[in-house]
C-alpha cells in the first residue's frame, strides 16, 4: 500500500518531466479560477494556469528536494555515525557533541535562516533540510554499529586480523542497512513536509517554478473563492507522507530478522 | 484418593498441523515431585505451557487436564486467570527477561497476592519480606525497592520464586528454572527450591534437559522424546536401569568421561605475564575484572579455565587472544604479541558461546568459514579448497556453503564456528564456553568433534567453562580463576577430588553427577 502510493507519486513526478496537460507555468487569465472540468481536471488558479499540471510539476520539486536533502543526510551522516562507533573515544565524543550541536537548533527554523541568507533555490532548499538529517543518521548508524561491535561474528572477524575499517564495510553495514531503509522512508516523508513548508515561506524553488508549499501559500488569499486550491497541494502532501510512512512500517515489518525467520 | 493434577491424553498441536505433544499423561500427587526431562524439541516445555494455560494462540490443547478432579483444560481464559498463581504458579527458564525492568522488585512479588486480593495491605507487605527472607534476599542486604537490573541472573530467579510462592500455590510448573544460571549458582538454586518444597508442602513438576538437575530434585521422572513419553519411572531407577535408549543416552553422558591423553610437555606455546584490566564504573570506581594473572599453556596441551560468571575468564580470553589490550602486563604468544603481530594472526583462533551471534547473519557460509584467510589474497582455488576441507573436517555437507547461517541449528552452526578456526590452521585454539548454548546430547557429539580434531592437528586447546564435568572431558589441567586471580592449578583429577580453595570446590559441588541424591517427601 505504502510502496504503491509512493510508486504513484513518484510516477507523476517523472511524468510531469515530459509531459504535463498544459505547460505549468502557462497563463491564461481568461480561465482563471475555473473548477475542475472536462479541460481542466482539477480546475485553474488565479492565473488560470491548470492546477493539475502545477501540481505534477511541484510532485518533482517536492520529491527531488527531500531525495536530495536525504542523501546528503545519510551521505554524511552514516559514515559519521560508523565512524564513531568503529573507533570510539575521543571521536565518538566529537561526533556525537557535533550533533548534539545540531540538534539544538530549531530545525526549520535554521533552514529557513539558511534559505533566506543563501536565497531562495532548490540547493538551498536541500542543504538546508539536509543539514538536519545528518545528526539523525549519525544517531541511528552509530547506535545500531555500537549494538553490533561486541557481538561474536565481529569479534571473529578482528581475530582474522582485519582492520576497523574493513569491518565497518563488511559486517557493520551489512547488518544495519535494513535500519537505514527505513529510517530513509521517515526522513524522506519529514524532508517532504519541511518542504512544503520552505515552499510556503517562498524559500524554496524561486517562481515560477511550482511547488506544493508556494501553491498552499498563494491559495490563502482565494481560500473563500476556491478552497480547493489549498485543499488539493495539502492533500498531495499528506497522501506522499502517509505513503512514505507507510512504506516505512512496511519496510520495518519485512525486514525485522525476528519476523523474517517466522517466514 | 483423587490426584492433584491428573493429565490424561493430553495432545497439542499447531491448527491443523504436527503434533507437539502426543497423547501424553501423567499424575502428581499432593507433595509429590516429578520431573519431566528430553532433549531440545521433545514437547516437555510445550507440556508445561499447556497445563499452565499459556499456550501461544496458534497452538490447542486437547484431552484432560484436572486440578482436584476439576478440568481444566477448556475453562475460559477468566476463570483460568482465577487459577494461575493461586493454584498453578510457573517458573521459566530466563530470570532476565521474566521480571519487569521498571518495577520494584517487591512490587512484582506482591503483585499475585494482589491480582488475588489475598490479605490486607500490611499482610501483603509483611509476606512480601519474608518471602524474600526465605528466598535469601532479605531485607538488610537486598531492600525491597531494588529495581530488576541491580540482581545479578541467580538473584532475579530467586524473585521469580517468591512471585511464584507468593499465593501459596497447590502446584509450581518450574520450566527449565536453572539452565541459564551457571553451575554454582544453578546449585544453589536448587538447594532453595528443594527447602522451599519440603517445608511448603509444594508438588512440584520440574522441567529440565538435564537429568542431573532432576534427580538432585525429584523422586519420579518422565522421559519424553518427539511428543511421547518414552519411559517413567523412580529416579533411582531411571539412572540405574535405563529401559529406552534415549533415556540411556540422557544418563550416560556424564558418566562416560573421555580418555584424557597425555603428552609429554614441548616449550610454552602461551606466556601470559602480570596481565591486568580494569573496567571503569559509572560511579568513577574501577573493577578488577583480571589481576595480576601468570599463567603458561604448553604446546600440545589442553588447559581448562575455570570459574563461576564474573570471574574474569572471559576477559582473560580476550586478553590472550589479544582482541583487547591489558592495562599492564604482557602475553606473549609463540614469542609475540597476538594484538600487535600480523604474523601470529592465524596461530590463535577463538570458538565462541552463543553460535547464534558468532556467524554474521547476512553472509553465506562458504564466507564464513573462509574468513580468516581473507587478508591472505590466496588464489581463489586454493582459498576454496581450504574452506571446504575445514567443513569436511568438522562432518558438515558440502552444500553447505552456499546457505546462510539460519539454515543451521545451533550444534550445525557450532560446528561452522569450529570449522572457521580451523581453517586458518591455528596452534592454540580458544574454546569460550562452546558446548553451553547446546542441548546434552549435541554437547557430546560437539565435544566427540573436538577431541578429534585435537588429535588430528595437533592443536592446543583452551577451553573456558563454568562446567568442570565439560572440561574434565576434553582436558588435562585446570585453571581456577576467582575475582580475577588464579586461586588454584592442577591436574583436573587433583582439583576434582581434593579442591583446596573455596572456589574450586564450589564449582566441583556444582557438577550434578545423575546419582541418587538423598530424597526426602513422601514414597512414591
Amino acid at each position: 500500500m505504502g510502496a504503491t502510493i509512493t510508486a504513484t507519486m513518484l510516477a507523476l513526478a517523472l511524468l510531469s518531466m515530459i509531459w504535463t496537460p498544459y505547460p505549468p507555468v502557462a497563463i491564461d487569465i481568461k480561465a482563471k479560477l475555473q473548477g475542475p472540468s472536462l479541460r481542466h481536471l482539477l480546475g485553474t488558479d488565479p492565473f488560470g494556469r491548470d492546477t493539475a499540471s502545477m501540481l505534477m510539476t511541484g510532485a518533482r520539486h517536492s520529491l527531488s528536494v527531500a531525495t536530495g536533502s536525504v542523501l546528503l543526510g545519510a551521505g554524511l551522516g552514516v559514515p559519521a555515525g560508523a565512524m564513531a562507533a568503529a573507533i570510539g573515544g575521543w571521536l565518538d565524543d566529537l561526533v556525537m557533541r557535533g550533533n548534539d550541536l545540531l540538534f539544538a537548533f530549531p530545525a526549520v527554523l535554521t533552514a529557513i535562516m539558511l534559505a533566506a541568507a543563501l536565497g531562495p533555490s532548490t540547493w538551498t532548499a536541500v542543504i538546508a533540510i539536509g543539514l538536519f538529517n545528518i545528526p539523525v543518521f549519525a544517531r541511528v548508524t552509530r547506535s545500531a554499529a555500537v549494538r553490533l561491535w561486541p557481538r561474536s561474528f565481529v569479534q571473529a572477524a578482528r581475530l582474522s586480523g582485519k582492520g576497523r575499517f574493513r569491518i565497518t564495510v563488511e559486517h557493520i553495514l551489512p547488518n544495519i542497512i535494513d535500519q537505514l531503509v527505513v529510517q530513509v522512508t521517515v526522513q524522506l516523508a519529514l524532508a517532504i513536509l519541511a518542504e512544503a513548508g520552505l515552499g510556503y515561506l517562498g524559500l524554496s524553488v524561486p517562481p515560477p517554478a511550482p511547488s506544493w508549499g508556494k501553491m498552499l501559500a498563494d491559495a490563502q488569499t482565494f481560500l473563500a473563492v476556491s478552497p480547493r486550491l489549498a485543499i488539493l497541494p495539502g492533500v498531495m502532501v499528506a497522501i506522499t507522507v502517509l505513503g512514505l510512512n507507510m512504506l516505512g512500517d512496511g519496510l520495518r515489518d519485512r525486514l525485522d530478522p525476528r519476523l523474517a525467520a517466522l517466514r | 484418593m483423587i490426584p492433584l493434577l491428573q493429565v490424561s491424553d493430553l495432545s497439542v498441536g499447531l491448527r491443523g498441523g504436527a503434533l507437539l505433544v502426543d497423547s501424553l499423561a501423567f499424575r502428581l500427587e499432593r507433595g509429590q515431585r516429578l520431573g519431566i526431562v528430553g532433549g531440545s524439541g521433545s514437547g516437555k516445555s510445550v507440556t508445561v505451557h499447556a497445563v499452565a494455560g499459556l499456550l501461544p494462540e496458534e497452538l490447542t490443547a486437547t484431552g484432560s487436564v484436572r486440578l482436584d478432579g476439576q478440568e481444566i483444560l477448556d475453562l475460559p481464559e477468566t476463570e483460568r486467570a482465577r487459577l494461575r498463581g493461586r493454584r498453578i504458579a510457573t517458573i521459566f527458564q530466563e530470570p532476565m527477561t521474566a521480571l519487569d525492568p521498571v518495577r520494584r522488585i517487591a512490587d512484582q512479588v506482591r503483585a499475585p497476592m494482589d491480582i488475588h486480593r489475598l490479605g490486607t495491605a500490611k499482610e501483603r507487605r509483611d509476606k512480601v519480606a519474608d518471602l524474600l527472607a526465605a528466598v535469601g534476599l532479605p531485607r538488610t542486604t537486598f531492600p525491597a525497592d531494588l529495581f530488576p537490573h541491580e540482581l545479578s541472573g541467580g538473584q532475579r530467579q530467586r524473585v521469580l520464586l517468591a512471585a511464584a510462592l507468593a499465593a501459596d500455590p497447590d502446584v509450581l510448573l518450574a520450566d527449565e528454572p536453572t539452565t541459564a544460571l551457571d553451575l554454582v549458582t544453578q546449585r544453589q538454586i536448587l538447594d532453595l527450591l528443594d527447602n522451599l518444597a519440603e517445608r511448603r508442602g509444594l508438588s512440584l513438576v520440574m522441567v529440565s534437559h538435564d537429568l542431573g538437575v532432576i534427580a538432585r530434585l525429584c523422586e519420579h521422572v518422565l522421559v519424553m522424546e518427539g511428543g511421547r513419553m518414552v519411559e517413567n519411572g523412580p529416579v533411582a531407577k531411571i539412572l540405574t536401569a535405563p529401559a529406552h535408549p534415549v533415556t540411556a543416552r540422557l544418563v550416560g553422558r556424564r558418566l562416560a568421561a573421555a580418555p584424557i591423553e597425555q603428552r609429554p610437555r614441548h616449550a610454552p606455546l602461551l606466556v601470559a605475564r602480570g596481565l591486568t584490566r580494569h573496567y571503569r564504573l559509572p560511579d568513577r570506581g574501577r573493577r578488577v575484572a583480571v589481576d595480576d594473572v601468570d599463567l603458561e599453556i604448553m604446546a600440545g596441551e589442553s588447559v581448562g579455565l575455570v570459574g563461576a560468571s564474573g570471574s574474569g575468564k572471559s576477559t582473560l580470553a580476550r586478553l590472550l587472544t589479544g582482541l583487547e589490550p591489558p592495562d599492564a602486563g604482557s602475553v606473549l604468544l609463540d614469542g609475540h604479541d597476538p594484538g600487535r603481530w600480523d604474523k601470529v594472526r592465524h596461530s590463535v583462533q577463538m570458538v565462541f558461546q552463543d553460535p547464534f551471534d558468532s556467524l554474521d547473519p547476512r553472509w553465506k557460509i562458504a564466507r564464513i568459514v573462509g574468513e580468516p584467510l581473507d587478508r591472505d589474497r590466496l588464489p581463489d582455488s586454493e582459498h576454496l579448497a581450504r574452506v571446504v576441507q575445514a567443513l569436511r573436517e568438522v562432518e558438515l555437507p558440502e552444500d553447505a556453503l552456499r546457505r546462510h547461517p539460519h539454515a543451521f541449528s545451533g550444534g550445525q552452526r557450532q560446528r561452522i564456528a569450529i570449522a572457521r578456526a580451523l581453517v586458518a590452521r591455528p596452534r592454540l585454539v580458544v574454546l569460550d564456553e562452546p558446548l553451553s548454548a547446546l542441548d546434552v546430547v549435541i554437547q557430546d557429539q560437539v565435544l566427540a568433534l573436538l577431541s578429534r580434531l585435537r588429535a588430528a592437528h595437533d592443536l592446543t586447546y583452551l577451553l573456558i567453562s563454568h562446567d568442570l564435568g565439560v572440561v574434565q572431558r576434553l582436558c588435562s589441567r585446570v585453571i581456577v580463576l576467582a575475582k580475577g586471580q588464579i586461586v588454584e592449578e592442577g591436574p583436573v583429577d587433583q582439583i576434582l577430588h581434593s579442591p583446596r580453595s573455596s572456589a574450586a570446590r564450589a564449582l566441583v559441588d556444582a557438577v550434578l553427577a545423575p546419582t541418587v541424591a538423598p530424597q526426602q517427601g513422601p514414597d512414591y
